[in-house]
């Protein structure tokens, strides 16, 4: 009974989760598939035919690889209400598990396997530009260990989700990311027997000491925040598209952003802006921004050529406004806004106001290898694109959240 | 002086078909505390999403501090703070962080806020909590939460639905001083709650609503009077209303 209500959770998830990947692919989700298909494999064929001199492919290979090897999510299904209903049934949720388990094995070998396909063949035309020979062997061990790292990560990381103490669970996470960083790093640099032996052995060691620490036998309210930040972060994507409807959403406290509270003046017509402001700093929305602006900085710096430095800001610059504008869609309903004697129509304009400065400061980082890294004409060009993206997305925002909450009210 | 609330034959409900509240009239006086009592579904909480204006009603008339909601919207939500029955929090702001929503709503003052803030977290034991996302309080610290944003704001009207519901013996003990010492600065409160023999010793008026419509109202000796019971709790009377209405 256990092992099936897994399957019938999973299927009954999707069922209701497809809809909106249908309307998120009529709503941009396929273009935005395409373009990046299209633009990605034309820049990669080229960047496998005519290998740059000073490409530094091992730091972006690394790079990549290590962050593919890491997150290791296991998709559990649980909801709240197991904490009553499924609790007494403790005892057989191994055999609940077992197929999330086994699926999340299957779901990240096919992440590892596809990450390799992707890197490795840069990783051998690097090599190769180097002088160095590197057999077709190598490559398969390599992309076999990624595969080999990747189950690891999810076994240890399903096993950290037992630890008692949350402050242990950060130190055996920040653990297995440094443990992974090193095994891959070793397997791009050193030879692959040595750089096997070494890897397992950091791997048996960080196994042995997870056995260490108090363990939950099983650790319901763990689990079942976890799914609930699975369901969301599926949500959150959708709603680039898509409205989406609301769920419970993670929060983090992101004690550094609170720094940015003291600009804002503690008067009526901020009130709006405060919570907007709270709800982009401690939802996973800024997160998924902040990794956006980061992953644009580095195609932008990475990038030779002028005119697709050019482009990749732009795209990255567009894609970090669609993401903003999801912040309208939280608290859709909001009580306090019916009660508080708040000024009119100072909702949409605060929610709108909110997102453009972040976007304008975003959009300067963005900008910053741009500017720095080129010169002459494509550094105007640059400053003219950021202008325009900036004065742009002001418009943007603003229709976006008077459409929003108009429609809300109606 | 004239009434801080007043409710003038209103009617209203979820659909025109079916109102839950029936030609309803009643009015608060400055300084004064009036429990709102009935069943479930009796329509307490649906009188006060009508005056808070978050319900419209069918017909009749409603004025805080004198205003119609359509008069003057802002002025409206300025003379009253609302304690829902079930806590509203925000998952994404601490406890302080409500507290300062609280305080730009109603354009409180830094060092208003900064008092207000130490007093009651001090009253109500959320010191240690005020860095606290609502997921890591209790029920009743969500209510405390909810009751420290009313008390905050201190407008000329408090509605407070089922205050009690969670809270601690001294989280009690600190609503009932507090609701004491409002009043006594000339704020009025209107109160729903299932635990009566709480509000027999606070409140200065009773409104009993059975069906949606106001079958008693005075003080606790004319309910007493209504009843012919002169020695009745509250408790007792608001059984026999009830039965009598019921049975009428």
């Amino acid at each position: 009974m256990m092992r099936s209500l897994w399957k019938k959770r999973a299927y009954r998830f999707w069922l209701e989760a497809a809809p909106y990947f249908r309307y998120a692919m009529m709503g941009g989700l396929t273009t935005t598939f395409v373009v990046i298909l299209l633009a990605g494999g034309y820049g990669y064929a080229r960047l496998l035919h005519q290998f740059p001199a000073n490409f530094p492919y091992l730091a972006v290979i690394f790079a990549l690889l290590t962050l593919v090897s890491y997150p290791a999510s296991v998709r559990t299904y649980l909801k709240r209400a197991d904490l009553v209903h499924l609790l007494p049934f403790e005892s057989q949720i191994a055999s609940y598990l077992k197929p999330a388990v086994a699926s999340a094995y299957l779901r990240h070998a096919c992440m590892a396997g596809l990450a390799a396909v992707i890197a490795l063949p840069v990783y051998r035309a690097g090599r190769l530009s180097e002088g160095e020979t590197i057999t077709w062997l190598h490559l398969a061990v390599t992309a076999a260990v990624l595969i080999v790292i990747k189950c690891f990560s999810v076994y240890a990381s399903f096993r950290e989700g037992q630890l008692r103490d949350v402050e242990v669970r950060r130190i055996y996470r920040c653990m297995r990311f440094i443990f992974i960083a090193v095994y891959v790093g070793l397997l791009l640099t050193v030879h692959p027997a040595i750089s096997v032996w070494i890897g397992s052995l950091l791997l048996l060691i960080y196994l042995l000491l997870l056995r260490l620490p108090d363990k939950h036998s099983f650790h319901w309210e763990y689990f079942v925040q976890s799914e609930e930040r699975a369901v969301e972060r599926i949500y959150a994507f959708l709603s680039w598209f898509v409205d989406v409807p609301e769920s419970s959403r993670g929060v983090q406290r992101r004690r550094l952003l609170n720094a940015a509270d003291r600009w804002i003046k503690p008067v009526p017509e901020n009130a709006y802006f405060y919570l907007y402001w709270k709800f982009f700093q401690r939802s996973e929305l800024s997160r998924i921004v902040f990794r956006l602006t980061i992953a644009g900085v580095l195609f932008v710096a990475a990038l030779s050529s002028p005119a697709w430095k050019l482009f990749v800001f732009i795209f990255f610059a567009i894609l970090i406004a669609a993401q903003l504008t999801s912040v309208y869609s939280y608290h859709l309903h909001l009580v306090w806004g019916q009660v508080y004697p708040l000024p009119e129509h100072a909702r949409s304009r605060s929610a709108a106001m909110m997102s453009w400065i972040i976007y304008c400061v975003l959009t300067a980082f963005l900008l910053l290898p741009l500017l720095v890294m080129t010169s002459g004409l494509t550094k105007l060009a640059a400053l003219v694109a950021g202008i325009l993206v900036i004065a742009g997305a002001y418009r943007y925002f603003h229709r976006k959240a008077i459409r929003t909450f108009s429609a809300q009210q109606a | 002086m004239p009434p801080i609330l007043q409710l003038n034959d209103v009617s209203g409900g979820y659909s025109l078909r079916r109102p839950v509240l029936h030609d309803l009239s009643f009015q608060v006086e400055p300084g004064e505390i009036v429990g709102l009592l009935g069943l479930n579904g009796a329509g307490k909480s649906t009188t006060m999403k009508h005056i808070l204006g978050i319900m419209k009603p069918h017909k009749g008339e409603i004025f805080v501090n004198q205003t119609t909601l359509a008069q003057s919207p802002e002025t409206y939500r300025a003379s009253y703070a609302y304690v829902p029955e079930t806590p509203v929090l925000y998952d994404e702001m601490t406890v302080e962080e409500h507290l300062q929503l609280t305080r730009m709503a109603y354009g409180i003052s830094e060092a208003d806020y900064n008092a207000r803030k130490k007093e009651l977290l001090a009253d109500f034991n959320m010191e240690e909590k005020a860095d606290r996302f609502p997921h890591q309080l209790s029920k009743g610290m969500k209510q405390k939460v909810m009751i420290m944003c009313a008390f905050m704001a201190r407008p000329p009207l408090y509605i407070i639905d089922e205050p009690f519901l969670g809270l601690d013996p001294l989280g009690i003990r600190s609503l009932l001083d507090r609701m004491a010492r409002v009043r006594e600065a000339g704020s009025s409160i209107l109160m729903s709650s299932h635990i009566l023999s709480m509000l027999e010793g606070y409140c200065d008026r009773y409104i009993v609503l059975h069906h949606g419509r106001k079958i008693a109202c005075g003080t606790l000796q004319e309910l007493r009077m209504q009843v012919k019971l002169p020695n009745a709790s509250l408790d007792e009377l608001f059984y026999l209303l009830i039965k009598g209405d019921a049975s009428s």
